[in-house]
C-alpha cells in the first residue's frame, strides 16, 4: 500500500540521449526512495541529431543525479539507463558514441568562439574603413553637388539623399523627353527659395546622382555592420558588451586581436590601449603618463569632470579585463561586473563632489 | 596475476603503470594506447610490440602523488571524473591505464600486498587507497575530463579524438549541472584546479557524481587560495571543508602527501566519499 508518506512525482530527465518520464516519490524517512521509468523518448541515433541536442540541452534542475541524492540510491546511471532502453546494444558502443558526441562539441564550441572574434574585428575595421570612405565621399559630394544647391544645410546621409532625389528629376526630365531644351534644368522649387543655385546639366545631374546613391548605399553598409557588431557583440562577448558598450568593447578586441588576448592584458595596458602617441611622449620625455587611451570614449571616462578621469578610466579598465575573461572563459553573461563598476564610479563621483561642495563652504 | 609479468624489462607494480630499469630507477610508466605519438614531450621506450610512456612527475600532480608511494590503483573498468584537464597531460596515463588489456578489473590488494616484489616498489596497493569497482567489462574504464579554457581544451579535444575513453568537457567544474545530462555516476574524482574554492567545486561534484565510498584525489594549492597564510593552515582549512562537506556528504581523509620537490607548494589529498544518510 502506497503510505501518506511518500509524495509521488512525475517529471522529465532529459539526458544526451533522450527525455526520459520518471515517477519517483521523496522519502522522508530514511529508507530508499521509489523510483521508476514510465517512458522515454530516445534521440535519433546519428552524430550530427545528437550533437545538436548536446550543445543545445539547457542544464536542467532534475537529472539522475538529482534523484540519487533526493529519492535514494537506486541502482541505475546514465550508461546501464542507454543500455536497458536499448539506445546502445553495450557499453563499448555507449562510450564511443558518447566520445565522438562531445569530441564534436567541443570542436564546435572552439571553432565557434574562435571564428566569431574574428568576426567582429573584421567588421570592426570595415566600419573604420567605411566611416573613412564616407567622410571623403560626403565631403567631395557637398563641395561638388553645393554648387547646385547652396542653400542646403543637411549634412552626410541625409544630405546624399537629398542629392539622389534632387539630381534624378533631372535625369528622368531628360529621358522621358529627350529634347536638348531640358538639358539644362534648374532644380529650383519649393525647397530652393532662393536662386543661387547654378542649373544642373542632365550629364552632370547623372553623374553626381549615382556618386550620390553610392554614398547612400555606403551609409546603409555602416548601420548594417553596426547592428552586425552589436548582435554579434551580445552574444560572444556579453559581459565585456554592458561594461564597455558593443563599439567600444569590439575595438579593444579589435586592438587587442582577440577576445583571448584582450582577457590576458593587465588592465592598465587596457587602460593606456590606443593612447600610443600620448604614450612615447611620455617615455620621450618627461611628460605625464596617459590616464586613459580609447577608453577615453567611454562616457563615464570622456564625460567626467577633468580631476576624476583618472581615477574613472582606472575602474573602467579594471572592470573591462574582468569582462573580458569572464567572456572568454565561461561564456556567460555575469551582470555583476557592471553592477560593480556603476556602484565604484558613483562612490567616486559623490566624493567628488562632496569635496567640491566642502570646498565652496570654506 | 599479471601484476609481476615481466615484459622486456616492464613490470607492472600497479594496475596499469610500471617500472623498468630502462630509464631512471624511480621513473614509472604507462602502456601507450596510442603508439608512436609523444603527448606532451614525454620519452617513449619500446618492449616487445609495445610502447610505453615515462611519466614525468614535474609535468603531473598524479604522477608525483605515485612518487611519494599514494597508494592509488585505476583498473580497467574505473570511470573517472578529471576536473582541470589542462590539455590532457595527465588525462593521457589515465587513459593509457584504463586502455591497458593487462590492467584488470577487481580489486587484488590482497594479492598485491601479499607479493613481496611489489612492495619495495612505489606505490603498495592496501585497501585504504583502491578505487571500489562494481562492474567487471573490460574497456568500459572512461575519464571524464573538464577544462574551462578553451586553449588547452583544443589539445584535449585532439587527444580524446584518438583517445575514445576521453570524453572532452569544456565547462566550468563549479557549474556541475552544465555536464550531468552526459557524465554518469564515477569511482573517483581527481581534481587538479587552482582555485580559492577548490574544496567547494569537489564536494559540488562529488555530491552529483561519485559513488558512495568512492576516492577524492585533490591536488591542493596552497598559494592559490591565499598567497599570505601558512599553507598549513591552509590545508588544515580545506580539509576541514572536505571533512565536513555538505548535507548529502561528506569526505573521510585517507592520506595526504606534500608534492615537494615535484611540485612546490601542493598538496595531494586522497579521501572516501561517506553519503550522509
Ligand atoms: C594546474 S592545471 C591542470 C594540469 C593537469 N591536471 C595535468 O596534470 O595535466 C589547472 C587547470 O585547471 C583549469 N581550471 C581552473 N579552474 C577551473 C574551473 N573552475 N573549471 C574547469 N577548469 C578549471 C585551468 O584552466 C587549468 O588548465
Amino acid at each position: 500500500m502506497k503510505g501518506s508518506e511518500f509524495a509521488e512525482d512525475i517529471e522529465t530527465v532529459k539526458t544526451w540521449f533522450g527525455d526520459f518520464t520518471v515517477s519517483f516519490s521523496k522519502s522522508n524517512s530514511n529508507s530508499n526512495g521509489n523510483f521508476q521509468i514510465i517512458s522515454y523518448d530516445l534521440c535519433p541515433k546519428n552524430i550530427s541529431d545528437l550533437c545538436e541536442r548536446f550543445i543545445n540541452l539547457k542544464p536542467s534542475t532534475l537529472d539522475f543525479q538529482f534523484l540519487n541524492q533526493n529519492a535514494g540510491t537506486f541502482p541505475v546511471n546514465l550508461r546501464d539507463i542507454a543500455i536497458s532502453s536499448g539506445f546502445v546494444s553495450d557499453e563499448k558502443e555507449y562510450l564511443s558514441l558518447l566520445n565522438a558526441v562531445s569530441v564534436n562539441s567541443v570542436n564546435f564550441k572552439i571553432s565557434k568562439s574562435l571564428t566569431e572574434d574574428k568576426n567582429i574585428i573584421q567588421a570592426i575595421e570595415a566600419l573604420d574603413d567605411v566611416n573613412e570612405s564616407l567622410n571623403l565621399l560626403s565631403e567631395r559630394l557637398k563641395e561638388w553637388f553645393g554648387v547646385y544647391a547652396p542653400d542646403s544645410d543637411l549634412l552626410g546621409e541625409e544630405f546624399a539623399e537629398f542629392a539622389v532625389l534632387k539630381t534624378s528629376s533631372v535625369a528622368k526630365g531628360n529621358t522621358e523627353s529627350e529634347s536638348t531644351e531640358s538639358k539644362f534644368l534648374s532644380i529650383l522649387d519649393a525647397d530652393f527659395p532662393i536662386s543661387s543655385a547654378a542649373p544642373l546639366s542632365y550629364t552632370e545631374a547623372n553623374l553626381i546622382g549615382s556618386f550620390a546613391s553610392d554614398i547612400c548605399n555606403l551609409y546603409k553598409r555602416r548601420s548594417d555592420l553596426e547592428s552586425y557588431i552589436y548582435s554579434k557583440m551580445k552574444s560572444v562577448a556579453p559581459t565585456l558588451s554592458s561594461v564597455a558598450g558593443e563599439s567600444l568593447g569590439a575595438r579593444l578586441i579589435s586592438m587587442a586581436g582577440s577576445l583571448k588576448r584582450l582577457s590576458n592584458l593587465p588592465s592598465s595596458t587596457v587602460q593606456v590601449m590606443g593612447a600610443d602617441k600620448s604614450l612615447f611622449k611620455h617615455k620621450r620625455s618627461r611628460a605625464p603618463s596617459p590616464k586613459h587611451g580609447i577608453i577615453f570614449n567611454h562616457n563615464a571616462v570622456g564625460n567626467s569632470p577633468p580631476q576624476i578621469r583618472g581615477k574613472m578610466a582606472k575602474i573602467l579598465s579594471s572592470h573591462i579585463s574582468l569582462a573580458a575573461r569572464i567572456d572568454y572563459y565561461s561564456g556567460v553573461f555575469n551582470p555583476e561586473i557592471y553592477e560593480s563598476m556603476n556602484s565604484k564610479f558613483q562612490n567616486v563621483i559623490d566624493n567628488y563632489r562632496k569635496e567640491k561642495s566642502d570646498k565652496k563652504i570654506r | 596475476m599479471d601484476f609481476n609479468k615481466n615484459s622486456g624489462g616492464f613490470r607492472q607494480v600497479l594496475p596499469g603503470i610500471y617500472s623498468s630499469n630502462r630509464a631512471s630507477k624511480y621513473s614509472l610508466f604507462t602502456k601507450s594506447a596510442n603508439p608512436n605519438v609523444s603527448v606532451y614531450g614525454e620519452n617513449i621506450f619500446c618492449s616487445e610490440n609495445f610502447e610505453y610512456r615515462l611519466w614525468d612527475p614535474k609535468r603531473s600532480k598524479l604522477g608525483a602523488l605515485l612518487q611519494k608511494r599514494a597508494k592509488i590503483s585505476f583498473f580497467a573498468n574505473t570511470k573517472v571524473l578529471y576536473l582541470g584537464a589542462a590539455s590532457g597531460t595527465t588525462v593521457s596515463h589515465i587513459s593509457d591505464i584504463l586502455a591497458d588489456e593487462n590492467n584488470v578489473c577487481e580489486k587484488t590488494s590482497t594479492d598485491v600486498a601479499k607479493n613481496p616484489d611489489i612492495v619495495t616498489n612505489p606505490g603498495v596497493v592496501t585497501n585504504s587507497d583502491v578505487l571500489t569497482n562494481s562492474g567487471v567489462a573490460k574497456n568500459s574504464g572512461v575519464v571524464y575530463a573538464v577544462e574551462f579554457s578553451e586553449r588547452p581544451a583544443r589539445d584535449l579535444v585532439n587527444l580524446a579524438s584518438v583517445r575514445k575513453n576521453i570524453i572532452p568537457i569544456l565547462s566550468d567544474a563549479s557549474a556541475p549541472s552544465k555536464y550531468s545530462f552526459f557524465v554518469e555516476p564515477v569511482d573517483v574524482i581527481f581534481q587538479d584546479i587552482s582555485q580559492p574554492n577548490q574544496a567547494e567545486i569537489a564536494i559540488k561534484n562529488a555530491t552529483y557524481f561519485l559513488k558512495d565510498g568512492g576516492k577524492l584525489i585533490l591536488s591542493i594549492k596552497s598559494r592559490s587560495i591565499s598567497s599570505v597564510e601558512n599553507p598549513k593552515k591552509i590545508y588544515r582549512q580545506e580539509i576541514k571543508k572536505l571533512e565536513a562537506g555538505n548535507e548529502h556528504i561528506n569526505f573521510v581523509i585517507n592520506n595526504t602527501y606534500d608534492l615537494a620537490p615535484f611540485h612546490i607548494d601542493h598538496m595531494g589529498v586522497v579521501a572516501t566519499l561517506n553519503k550522509k544518510k
